[in-house]
């Protein structure tokens, strides 16, 4: 499974740190959030990177596989 | 003996602040954010701010407010040195503690915490409002909105606040939250209680202070009521999402009464803001009535106008943050303790960001620049909600009453608080048949 983050929607409100911190951060600079990594979401986190791309208040998160 | 101490302390507060900036005046007169023909356009003294000092002291309810786009910005995203526990203060009132045993209702809640006690309930609470759980609410919303509108459509004018915007307002919260639409005076009255409770609300004469207390508290109580209703007959709604919510052990993420205060941040949240935002929306779009007629024409454009009509016309003019740390800030320095006032309608006026910042443009290239529902850990949950609102509104007016018009002269009226511009009277009319 692979996640993106459309920075030009998000708000920065967090919600994807703090249902999956394993994935997502806040950018130090703006306070948007950006994916860990290169995106490829490790075995048995699927579930959380779901749930962050379904919680997202302004739907910024992409999860697919 | 509460004014006297009260004087003393502004005293003391002014003499400790005697350097510090001030808000212009314009014209020779004083900024006043109480008075109503200020309430209503404080840009004149706002503007003059942001050029001369973006950052001064109100003598009078011992804060600073912060004018410019950026600082706005910058206080918003930074919840490590600017706290929100006191965005929504409480008024001390006589009874209250009998009343709320496990603390006032305005105390806690989404709006007034700070992270990470805030992100706990910002994270459950999100759930029940993402656009995905709102829009099947529409059709209910929808037929809502038409019975309104079937209520004065044949009288050929109406006060569209009270008889349209709120109650759609009170009414859309209270279908999404899972109650019958019936419910939907006790949402509003409830509302209005938390409000006239705030320390911003003029004072009460005690048998009202009473009113207001038995009022909430039977409210909270049956709000109690349906909670455990839903705790036992889950349905697809805002409160079942609260009330079944599980943390990773298993265990509910939320006590009953921490779920009562989201419903009541949330009720309080969305009805006269999204209340003010439709009666602005129809203002601004008929006293120029070609953008009425535009918007007729090219009705995919009322997206853009609601962008719009939020960054000029801003119904939450602005919001409290303490300062946590010795900060300095358009050029002043200002203490841990001090209060400051975000004012995001003077940041969304600021020529520095916008062009042509005090005209109404829906064709605007810069409206991504508007953080009209804030920004970061506190941006608004409620906002596709009070969207969907606005659209449905805008949609079935322009389709049921194309002939509507501003009277001659008419301006809306607001209630008394410097933190908003609550609408509380708009007259519209149009020909009818008769």
């Amino acid at each position: 499974m692979k996640i993106s983050v459309d920075r030009e929607l998000c708000e920065g409100s967090g919600m994807c740190v703090e249902i999956a911190p394993e994935l997502f951060e806040l950018g130090e600079d703006d306070g948007l959030a950006v994916v860990r990594g290169d995106g490829s979401v490790p075995a048995g986190l699927e579930g959380k990177a779901i749930e962050a791309a379904e919680t997202c208040p302004v739907q910024a998160i992409l999860a697919q596989h | 003996m509460g004014n006297a101490t009260e004087t003393t302390a502004t005293k003391s507060q002014a003499k400790a602040h005697a350097d510090a900036p001030r808000c212009p005046f314009v014209d020779g007169v004083a900024f006043d954010p109480m008075e109503h023909s200020q309430i209503l356009d404080p840009h004149p003294w706002l503007k003059a701010a942001r050029e001369e000092s973006p950052v001064f002291y109100m003598d009078e309810y011992d804060e600073w407010w912060v004018t410019r786009y950026e600082d706005v910005l910058a206080i918003v995203k930074d919840t490590k040195r600017f706290s929100s526990k006191h965005v929504v203060v409480p008024k001390a009132m006589p009874g209250m503690e009998e009343a709320y045993p496990e603390g006032h209702p305005l105390a806690g809640g989404l709006i007034n915490t700070d992270p990470p006690e805030h992100n706990r309930l910002r994270k459950v609470a999100q759930k029940a409002f993402t656009p995905g759980v709102i829009a099947p609410h529409e059709p209910a919303i929808r037929a809502y909105a038409n019975s309104l509108i079937d209520g004065f459509i044949a009288d050929g004018k109406v006060n569209f606040t009270d008889r349209y915007t709120r109650l759609l307002a009170g009414g859309a919260i209270t279908i999404a939250t899972g109650a019958d639409s019936e419910k939907g005076d006790e949402f509003i009255r409830a509302n209005d209680y938390v409000l006239k409770s705030s320390v911003e609300a003029p004072p009460m004469p005690p048998e009202e202070q009473q009113e207001v207390i038995d009022g909430l508290r039977s409210f909270f109580e049956w709000l109690d009521g349906f909670i455990e209703e839903r705790r036992e007959n889950p349905k697809d709604d805002l409160c079942s999402i609260l009330v079944h919510a599980k943390a990773e052990d298993g265990s509910p993420t939320l006590s009953n009464w921490e779920i009562v205060r989201v419903l009541t941040n949330i009720l309080t949240a969305g009805i006269d803001t999204t209340s003010a935002l439709i009666s602005m929306t129809m203002f601004n779009l008929l006293r120029e009535r070609e953008r009425w007629e535009r918007l007729q024409r090219e009705p995919e454009l009322i997206p853009d106008v609601l962008d719009e009509v939020l960054r000029y016309a801003h119904p939450v003019r602005g919001l409290r943050r303490d300062v946590l740390e010795d900060v300095e800030l358009g050029g002043v320095q200002l203490k841990k303790g001090t209060t400051l006032t975000v004012n995001y309608a003077s940041a969304h006026r600021d020529q520095e960001v916008f062009g042509d910042a005090d005209s109404f443009d829906i064709d605007r290239k810069d409206i991504s620049k508007s953080f009209a529902f804030g920004k970061g850990t506190h941006f608004c949950i409620g906002k596709p909600l009070a969207l969907m609102e606005a659209r449905i509104s805008l949609e079935l007016l322009l389709e049921r009453i194309p002939d509507i018009r501003l009277p001659e002269g008419e301006f809306p009226k607001v209630v008394p608080t410097r933190l908003a511009a609550f609408v509380t009277d708009l007259n519209l009319e149009w020909p009818t048949a008769r």
